[in-house]
């Protein structure tokens, strides 16, 4: 079997951002979605130079939307997360998962 | 609305004209909410994140020219004692011009790229060869090794879709870099009054055309506009 690609721990959010968004997922929503559950709010550079690093790795790729007046004419950069960005990120997280097993981090006054 | 056509052209510089266009709008829709002072702020980020790596690469590959400059002494004692037959004279100064640019391309690429980039690993092998070649072409056993090392490069460039890409990249990049040099050279001395400006001033052109010819080269054919790039999504 060959193996995932490796994460770093803001890629793993930015996927895991754009898997909730489905077909909205682009710069503004992305953010959002990330300020939304983690409390902080993405530099847009850290955002826009990691959704290029994942999109040249083929964890995500990416399509232009149309020109909308809101954006001075400008398309909107849908993103989408790809097999092989989705295997990453579930092996990612079975990682997490395994080293959190029997350390009870998430149960009783630390949940 | 602020004005956007400078932030979109500079950010150009540093990835396609399409993804440019769709930050510069995303900025917009933020900008909306949070002002124009955020929109400045975000487009500095932004440049800064997507030029950082090719900032330093550059002054990388000027100490690299630096270094490739200080060499010619060491050469000249290394030539005297073993001087070259006069035929190959003509081999070795090519060998010299090409370690010169490849003195600037190997560490900007292992900066800009880092390590596991194809590019920059064929120009770090080169740059080692190159160097080795001119400094050690006495020793028989070098000789063999290079060759050996050489057309097994020659050999992965030929196979491997990968490599046969980094050896073009990397092949047009140094044509670039070269021709350029060489004509910023004779420009200097068609005209006297400028020709001393730019002799001191030629290696920081020398860093300027060989780092952009890197940036073009591998942005050409490593990371085309990856709309219908083919990779399925996820379903």
């Amino acid at each position: 079997m060959a193996r995932s690609a490796s994460l770093g721990e803001f890629e793993q959010i930015v996927l895991l951002a754009i898997l909730r968004l489905g077909e909205d997922a682009y710069g503004v929503t992305i953010r959002a979605e990330i300020a939304a559950h983690t409390k902080r709010k993405p530099a847009p550079g850290a955002l826009y130079t990691t959704l290029d690093r994942m999109e040249e790795k083929g964890l995500v790729v990416s399509r232009l939307g149309d020109p909308t007046p809101q954006r001075g004419g400008r398309a909107k950069r849908y993103i989408t997360v790809t097999k092989k960005g989705r295997v990453a990120v579930i092996s990612a997280q079975r990682s997490y998962r395994s080293l959190l097993q029997g350390l009870g981090l998430l149960e009783g006054a630390n949940a | 609305m602020p004005n956007a056509f400078w932030p979109e052209w500079i950010i150009a510089r540093f990835t396609d004209r399409s993804r440019a266009a769709a930050i510069v709008g995303d900025l917009f829709e933020g900008a909306a909410e949070q002002g124009t002072l955020w929109f400045w702020l975000s487009v500095t980020g932004i440049l800064l994140s997507l030029s950082w790596r090719s900032l330093i690469g550059s002054v990388t590959g000027f100490f690299g020219l630096y270094f490739v400059h200080a060499l010619p002494m060491p050469l000249y004692s290394v030539h005297a004692v073993h001087r070259p037959p006069e035929l190959w004279v003509p081999f070795f100064g090519f060998l010299g011009a090409l370690c010169m640019v490849l003195w600037v391309a190997a560490p900007y690429a292992a900066v800009r790229y880092g390590f596991r980039d194809s590019f920059a690993q064929l120009a770090l092998m080169l740059c080692g060869l190159v160097t080795t070649v001119i400094f050690y072409w006495w020793i028989p056993a070098v000789d063999v090794t290079c060759l050996a090392v050489a057309l097994s490069i020659l050999i992965c460039s030929g196979l491997f879709a990968e490599w046969r890409r980094a050896f073009l990249a990397l092949a047009l990049a140094l044509a670039l870099g070269l021709g350029g040099v060489r004509f910023i050279w004779e420009l200097s001395l068609v005209s006297a009054t400028l020709s001393s400006r730019i002799r001191d001033s030629l290696p920081l052109f020398a860093v300027a055309l060989q780092t952009t010819a890197c940036g073009w080269m591998h942005r050409l054919l490593f990371q085309p506009n990856q709309q219908g790039s083919g990779i399925e999504p996820a379903a």
